[in-house]
């Protein structure tokens, strides 16, 4: 008897630990800072893609200017991103207090109220970055988020490779650019000569890297009108250029089945002749025996030349127990000039701050030697003169799901009619549930 | 009253007072056993609570209910999420694509882990080793399984360079509408083989070994004897086999995610991708809530005619 009721107290005990241990993980935290007034002081939770080695210089710089500040990193892979984020900023989670959200998907994290108003710091943003990046950081006429990184691509080649075939290397002057046909010419020719396969996109079915040529051929976005909600994929230019993004397919050019993640991997391998990347790849390859270069994105035959400028913003989760932190994080990341290069430096990639560009893009091409020789003047040509973002607009995550599934199924060999017009009516439809 | 009578009758009040003395004691003892019982049981119960029915319910509330992006205070719509859902085309190939996906792969993989079962039933060192390699797979987390079957997959993958050096000719696997949904199955039933078989082996090692002496005095041969007396007899496990692979066929994922996207042209668009796609890329949860509550209903619907079919085999 006396062991029974000692077993009931043991199993009475051990549930009740079980509840309280539940219990703690949603208790608020102990060490909740105590900021305003002076200087700040707490422990932030800060999210974003990159590793935390890129992130370290960032955060090191902003502890150093607030000793009492704590600022602890996650890292979510890219392709998890927006789901893990649209799960735990939509169950009002408060263990974010900063993320970076892409550009493309502020207005949407901002209509779903997952974005701070940080429409104060307007002014002094509008001076540090450039007009069509403010622009995508406004939702109903208030400032969301601020810049945090931008982008661009360029051609990456193997010079092995090109020279087995007698082919020209392409000019690192953004004037003498190749075009898409040529290069799929000299692609051909290079495999033809020993190259396992001509050409390649680094993400092969983003509408990120195809949307460019589509403008370039004379086409738009694909989306616009009344409050950027009208859809039209199915043009003559986006016939044209997915037609032709089709048959590199076809024709075994490029590889099917391969994902954006093992594209890099290819290159450095010496497996491709041509590489269309984001600067995220200009860096330095100790392990690769692979000679390479870098050039100016192609642009369409007859067309102008134009390139992509998807970027990063840093926002404030509103649910956050410390939104001074926050904001003062978000602020020093992405209009402060010094918080900016860090970043850059950090990450390797372009600051959304404008100042910033200059050192950053030095550092780069500084580290990454002799390959990435005149990256710092492609980089300023690009975003000066070619750059192009889609509109902001809080359809962008239906309408470019959609286009990409579209893009997977031309790579496979789908009509790229049948594909589009399913794509734009699958576009449609998600945009009635928008209300 | 003479002495003896006397001490019957005080023995016999004593038996009274000892039986209810022992009836109480048993009541106090069956209290106990109760509340120790309850005490054990809470934290599963509670777990049971948490994790499985208050999300039920949650979904099932939400599916009547519409927030969307721009209007995301939930409100009432009653049927319209599933009156929606099922007006759209992309829903209905869905369902047929995982109709299709459960009624191929439940009788193929559960009919293999049968006559594997059968196979490695028998004890003996080879036996034990060829059991733990089907096995393998089980213990291989789904992700990792999809990833090292997308190597396999790709064009120049492993299951190319067989196909090549038996001379024939190359696949495209997962890059084609016609061969992709048989490639998941391929993959998932990999996966799932060795672990149904564990079960039904534990069915097959608990008949009794008299039946089979008395089936071969009866002159059955071997597969006469699995026919006559193993198949009915591993009935049981078999019934829970079946049931628990649909339930997971249902909500095969992971390798469509990390695989196909559900393409190409939606050939391996699974009703569970497709709840994750409504719900986290196209951001619509509340239709994501109807189209779950309608896949635990086919699930469950599903499970019942299995029950149904075994039980009247059962007669």
């Amino acid at each position: 008897m006396n062991i029974r009721r000692h077993t009931a107290a043991v199993a009475l005990g051990a549930s009740a630990l079980l509840v309280l241990t539940a219990c703690a993980g949603s208790s608020p935290d102990a060490d909740a800072p105590a900021a305003s007034g002076g200087d700040l002081e707490g422990t932030l939770q800060f999210v974003s893609t990159q590793v935390p080695e890129k992130m370290a210089p960032v955060i090191d710089a902003f502890e150093q200017a607030h000793p009492d500040v704590t600022v602890e990193y996650s890292q979510v892979p890219f392709d998890k991103y927006n789901p893990v984020l649209q799960q735990r900023l939509g169950a009002g989670d408060d263990t974010i207090d900063v993320y970076a959200v892409e550009q493309v998907n502020a207005a949407q994290y901002a209509a779903q109220g997952y974005l701070t108003d940080l429409d104060d710091l307007a002014e002094k943003t509008e001076k540090v970055v450039s007009e069509s990046v403010f622009e995508s950081l406004q939702y109903d006429g208030a400032l969301r988020a601020l810049p945090m990184l931008s982008s661009t691509q360029v051609l990456l080649y193997n010079k092995g490779l090109l020279d087995a075939a007698g082919i020209e290397h392409p000019s690192a002057d953004p004037e003498q650019r190749l075009t898409w046909q040529q290069l799929t010419e000299d692609a051909t020719a290079a495999q033809q000569a020993g190259a396992k396969y001509g050409l390649m996109l680094n993400q092969p079915e983003a509408y990120y890297q195809l949307e460019p040529i589509i403008e370039s051929a004379g086409g738009d976005a694909g989306i616009g009108g009344e409050n950027n909600l009208e859809v039209d994929i199915t043009g003559d230019e986006w016939q044209e250029v997915l037609g032709w993004y089709g048959e590199l397919y076809e024709s075994g050019l490029a590889p099917r089945g391969i994902g954006g993640f093992e594209t890099g991997p290819m290159f450095l391998n010496g497996e491709l002749a041509y590489y269309v990347t984001g600067i995220w790849n200009v860096k330095p390859t100790p392990d690769s025996e692979v000679d390479w270069g870098v050039a100016p994105m192609p642009q369409w035959e007859g067309g102008e030349a134009v390139t992509p400028v998807i970027g990063w913003a840093i926002g404030a989760n509103p649910k956050s127990d410390v939104p001074e932190l926050a904001r003062a994080f978000a602020e020093f990341v992405g209009i402060d000039e010094e918080g900016a290069t860090a970043l850059g430096t950090g990450t390797k990639e372009i600051p959304g701050h404008l100042e910033a560009i200059g050192p950053v893009m030095a550092d780069i091409e500084a580290t990454a030697g002799e390959h990435a020789a005149g990256i710092a003047e492609i980089v300023e040509y690009e975003l000066n003169n070619t750059a192009s973002a889609p509109p902001a607009s809080v359809g962008f995550p239906q309408f470019q799901e959609n286009v990409n599934l579209s893009l997977a199924d031309i790579r496979n060999g789908l009509s790229v009619e049948d594909s589009l017009e399913k794509a734009q009516e699958a576009i449609e439809s998600a945009w009635k549930r928008l209300n | 009253m003479t002495a003896d009578s006397r001490t019957r009758t005080a023995k016999a009040a004593r038996t009274v007072t000892q039986a209810g003395g022992r009836r109480s004691s048993a009541a106090r003892q069956r209290r106990e056993l109760l509340l120790v019982a309850a005490v054990f049981l809470a934290p599963a119960l509670l777990a049971l609570f948490i994790t499985r029915l208050l999300p039920a319910g949650v979904s099932l509330v939400e599916s009547f209910m519409r927030s969307t992006i721009l209007n995301p205070t939930p409100r009432f719509v009653g049927l319209q999420n599933y009156a929606e859902l099922f007006a759209d085309p992309a829903f209905h190939s869905s369902l047929l694509v995982t109709l299709v996906f459960t009624v191929i792969l439940n009788p193929l993989q559960v009919g293999l882990a049968f006559l594997l079962a059968v196979l490695y039933s028998r004890s003996g060192r080879t036996t034990r080793f060829f059991r733990a390699l089907v096995i393998v797979p089980v213990v291989v987390p789904p992700a990792i399984s999809a990833i090292f079957w997308g190597i396999v997959y790709r064009p120049d993958g492993l299951a190319n360079a067989l196909l090549r050096s038996l001379g024939l000719p190359e696949q495209p696997f997962l890059t084609s509408p016609d061969q992709a949904l048989g490639s998941i199955m391929l993959l998932v039933g990999w996966v799932g083989l060795g672990y149904w078989m564990l079960f039904l082996i534990a069915g097959i090692n608990d008949i009794p070994e008299e039946l089979y002496e008395a089936a071969s005095i009866d002159g059955a041969g071997s597969w006469r004897k699995h026919l006559s007396v193993t198949l009915p007899l591993v009935r049981r496990p078999m019934l829970f086999v079946l049931v628990a692979a649909t339930a997971i066929h249902f909500i095969t994922f992971a390798p469509v995610q990390i695989l196909t996207r559900g393409g190409p042209n939606g050939s391996t668009n699974l009703i569970m991708y497709d709840v994750y796609k409504r719900a986290y890329d196209l951001r619509d949860v509340s239709m994501a809530q109807a189209e779950v509550v309608i896949l635990v209903l086919l699930a469950l619907s599903i499970v019942a005619i299995q029950f149904r079919m075994m039980r009247g085999s059962d007669r």
